[in-house]
């Protein structure tokens, strides 16, 4: 029996799969949590984009919370009646969430969309930008105790857009956050026709009509004035380009490494931008002329999400970009002055074409030492499910794994199956060192990946906080560099998370073997350096800045 | 064109690469609209198989054109209109009536492949090379549909397959460079490109990519000799713009890149109305308005060979009306296309021959190109025509 035994376990000749990297656990960690947007057989654009969330410590207990913001309908919303409210869940400190109580309820707006988040008063919590196809939104954080909406005095614009993503930021470095505002299109339904009436088509379908044929929306800038009041500076900035795009995502990066914190705009089938910051807040458009507005082949493509890293270890930010089915994934590796399109050779651009990929995040997820890309997928036409179009509605959720020459392979991210997913957000939910992810879908239950990482001698990793000694408590815009050996990993410090979405203001270094650094090295939003010797590893820290000496 | 599979090979292609005047002759295959919402509703995967060895004896060298079964005929005519989802109908027709057929297996495979379904694209193709195993040689567009669904390695190595059968294909070659570049082998995508130019030194694609090679290779001078011949030989496509801009910043010809920039986005902004224009047509064909569009946004651009076969099928579908023969005639002089302007012209006589408009047309035409005789006759018809 025993021989029986030995030969039943005996490895077989072809290496058994390992179980995907992530577990959704989102009906343990958000029972009953669901998003609204529109009808499910999705008659208008407004009802394709899912709504957004932010990560973050918004109770300041030291683990991330959850903002989910909801949407609405079409016909509620043009009756006038509110959308869904944003909601906050309180993290448990396990990875699973509790609604916030009374003190924290935000009153419904029109039709949600994204947010962002920072301190914008200076008082060390975090407050809230929440976009909506309406008017943009400011929730204030009193004290880590509650929130309290203070659009009204914000001083931001009234107009009724179609706000997406946001990010803040402090564009001209004099300490206080300043905003900008993604916006997509035009959005009437007096104007537009409805799905159904034959005048739009995708592969001989009728499908919903947009973004092709409508009008795009100019985005906006604001510049933070310290007490969560906002003065438009759009166009006194430069932050006008010479035509609009159907904006989708936001984030924000230092590309040419000078100290000032540029913007990358995701836009639907029209040119991606690259706002380089001339360093006192004001900005100039050189998306073209630094290689990041189109693909190689000069085609715009209908981009979605977005993340930044620095995955070909050259010390400068990459960009990666999540598009439409049929186009594939876009890497934009740092070249020179600008980027070089590298999505094929690095194994990221073929098995993402029949994706449609929203929410994106570029994190070393398996803790082994190099940089993977996790992206959330689903359509955004039901009639995908129809044959020949190559593609499907629900879409697996994908994670790219870095094999450690910067080639990727694919795997699902989870065993969840195809889900139709939009935004999403990564970070260390169960304070075990390695980052999970939350995902809406465009509509339905929240769902939460949590990162089931193996562990082991050579999966080491540190989580940084930076507290500033200015106004920017959260240090926004500062870069990091750890040092162990001859490896070096870097990372800045971000809330704005592509699509929809916002991360807590964190860098995470996965460190493979590296047991310690010998250096971290920070670079403040002012400009100061300050070098940390001999870090000890697997564990979050906070580095106060220094005062000046 | 002896064999049935060139007859089809140049029937899916000729779309694209005739020189076509505008010709009443050509009439799009008759369907039903729901026919063909009902034949691209199927899944090709459901058509029946063939008995076993059905068509092992298959050789298109014995297949005349008059030994075509009638639903090519058909066919002919949906593709000559632009009408793909017709011919996806006919075609699935004629492989109910008879699996597997292997000519018909191909140009479905082709038809599916130019309405971007590349999934039944190749099953089509596939099924074909299980039919026909012999005809590798054929096949290069299951390394297209390949590439085109991202599988990089598999077309690669199907590519070699085609060019191992059939060595002077240049497509297949110009394929298996781009399989190669997006895969990372940019000194082996420099070599196809290399040899796609030896044989076709025209080619403005290959130009373009290899431009975009050479760039890669930070070989920014011959990146920019190539974008520039790209330019030369199709100033109308945004892809060479974009190419040559991308190759005069890298050498830091700021002025120049600039203005070369402009240009693309001038020309990209078209090609994208373009574009939404051709995906609308490709399923709805007989859209004459949509259609009308897509010839003065091509004719905008310069894109002569567009225009021809756009304008083509606009005439045959409106075989006696004299104003769409004015707009042809208008259109021929903007792109200064005088050879296509000339049968316009005659067309327009023979169509407006009652209409005081079409002869004032002609009129003004004639004196352009300085034809005394011509002119006075028009003139004295429009005279003519004038009166009440």
């Amino acid at each position: 029996m025993i021989p029986l035994l030995l030969l039943l376990q005996a490895p077989s000749s072809t290496p058994a799969v390992p179980p995907p990297l992530f577990t959704e656990i989102g009906a343990r960690a958000l029972p009953g949590v669901v998003t609204l947007c529109g009808s499910p057989q999705k008659d208008w654009i407004l009802e394709v984009n899912g709504g957004g969330l932010a990560l973050g410590d918004f109770d300041r207990d030291g683990d991330p919370d959850l903002v989910v913001v909801d949407g609405s309908t079409v016909e509620r919303a043009e009756k006038g009646d509110p959308g869904q409210p944003p909601r906050l869940f309180l993290n448990r400190g396990d990875g699973t969430f509790a609604p916030a109580g009374e003190s924290w309820k935000i009153p419904p707006g029109r039709f949600g969309m994204g947010c962002a988040a920072g301190d914008l008063d200076g008082d060390g919590d975090l407050d809230l930008v929440i976009t909506e196809w309406g008017r943009t939104r400011v929730v204030r954080n009193e004290n880590a105790q509650g929130f309290r909406e203070v659009t009204a005095e914000a001083g931001l614009s009234s107009a009724v857009e179609w706000g997406t993503s946001a990010a803040l930021f402090d564009a001209d470095r004099d300490g206080w956050l300043d905003l900008a505002i993604v916006n997509y299109l035009d959005f009437d339904t007096q104007k537009i026709t409805k799905r159904g009436a034959g005048s739009c088509r995708w592969k001989g379908y009728d499908v919903m009509c947009g973004p092709e044929g409508l009008v795009p929306e100019y985005d906006r800038l604001y510049r933070g004035l310290g007490d969560g009041r906002f003065e438009e500076i759009t166009r006194k900035a430069g932050f006008v380009p010479p035509a609009a795009g159907f904006g989708l995502g936001a984030l924000t990066l230092d590309y040419d490494l000078d100290g000032d914190t540029d913007l990358y705009v995701a836009n639907d089938s029209t040119p991606n931008f690259l706002w380089e910051n001339q360093g006192d807040g004001t900005f100039r458009e050189v998306g073209f002329a630094r290689g990041v507005s189109h693909d190689a082949n000069g085609k715009e493509q209908a981009s979605m999400g977005l993340a930044s890293a620095d995955v070909n270890d050259d010390g400068r930010p990459d960009i990666f970009v999540t598009n439409f089915s049929g186009e594939n994934n876009v890497l934009y590796a740092s070249k020179g002055a600008g980027f070089r399109e590298r999505s094929s050779p690095a194994g990221l651009g073929g098995p993402s074409i029949p994706f449609l990929g929203w929410g994106t995040q570029v994190a070393d997820f398996d803790l082994d030492g190099d940089l993977d890309i996790a992206i959330v997928n689903g359509h955004v036409y039901p009639e995908a499910d129809q044959p020949g179009t190559d593609t499907r509605y629900a879409q697996e959720a994908q994670l790219y794994r870095n094999d450690g020459t910067g080639r990727f392979r694919v795997e699902p991210l989870s065993s969840a199956g195809p889900l139709v997913l939009r935004a999403s957000a990564a970070a260390d939910l169960d304070a075990d060192g390695d980052l999970d992810i939350v995902a809406l879908g465009v509509e339905g239950p929240v769902r939460v990946f949590r990162n089931d990482a193996p562990r082991g001698p050579a999966s080491h990793w540190l989580r940084v906080r930076l507290r500033s000694a200015g106004h920017n408590r959260d240090a926004l815009g500062a870069t990091l560099v750890a040092i162990a050996g001859e490896k070096r990993w870097s990372a800045e410090i971000r809330t704005s998370g592509g699509y929809q979405a916002a991360c807590p203001a964190e860098a995470h270094f996965g460190l493979g073997a590296a047991a310690k650094l010998a250096e971290l090295r920070v670079r403040w939003p002012g400009g100061a350096e300050q070098v940390l010797k001999d870090v000890a590893v697997d564990r979050v820290i906070t580095v106060d800045e220094e005062p000046p000496k | 064109m002896k064999c049935a599979a060139a007859i089809l090979l140049f029937l899916s292609l000729g779309a694209a690469h005739a020189q076509v005047p505008p010709a009443p002759s050509v009439v799009r295959g008759e369907k039903p609209l729901d026919a063909r919402k009902v034949a691209l509703a199927r899944d090709p995967a459901t058509l029946p198989h063939a008995a076993a060895e059905r068509w092992k004896d298959f050789d298109p060298k014995q297949v005349t054109p008059d030994s075509l079964p009638r639903e090519f005929l058909q066919v002919r005519q949906a593709l000559s209109g632009g009408d793909l989802p017709a011919a996806v109908s006919h075609l699935l027709d004629l492989l109910q009536r008879e699996p597997d057929y292997p000519p018909a297996l191909h140009q479905l495979g082709v038809t599916y492949f130019q309405l971007q379904r590349y999934g039944d694209a190749r099953t089509c193709f596939e099924r074909y090379l299980v039919v026909a195993p012999q005809r590798v040689g054929d096949t290069r567009g299951l390394a297209h549909t390949l590439y085109s669904l991202g599988r990089y390695e598999d077309a690669l190595a199907h590519y070699e397959r085609v060019l191992a059968a059939a060595p002077a294909d240049v497509e297949a070659l110009r394929g298996r460079a781009l399989a190669r570049y997006r895969l990372g082998d940019v000194a082996g995508a420099l070599a196809d490109l290399t040899r796609v130019l030896e044989r076709e030194p025209e080619h403005a694609d290959a130009w373009t990519w290899k431009s975009q090679v050479l760039l890669d290779l930070d070989q920014a001078d011959a990146a920019r000799a190539a974008a520039e011949k790209a330019r030369d030989l199709a100033p109308w496509s945004p892809r060479p713009w974009f190419a040559l801009s991308a190759a005069l910043t890298d050498l830091g010809l700021e002025k120049e890149a600039r203005a070369a920039r402009e240009r693309f986005q001038l020309l990209s902004s078209s090609d994208q109305e373009i574009r939404r224009l051709e995906a609308h047509l490709e399923h709805e064909p007989g859209d004459f308005r949509a259609r009308r569009d897509l010839v003065n946004a091509q004719a905008e651009v310069g894109d002569r060979r567009s225009v021809r076969l756009n304008l083509a099928r606009l005439l045959a579908e409106r075989p006696e009306d004299a104003a769409l023969r004015i707009f042809a005639l208008d259109i021929c002089d903007r792109i200064g296309d005088v050879e296509a302007g000339r049968l316009a012209a005659r067309d327009l006589e023979r169509v407006g021959a009652d209409s005081a408009a079409a002869w004032k047309r002609l009129e003004a035409w004639y004196g352009a190109r300085r034809d005394r005789a011509k002119q006075i006759e028009a003139g004295e018809r429009w005279r003519r025509a004038s009166q009440p």
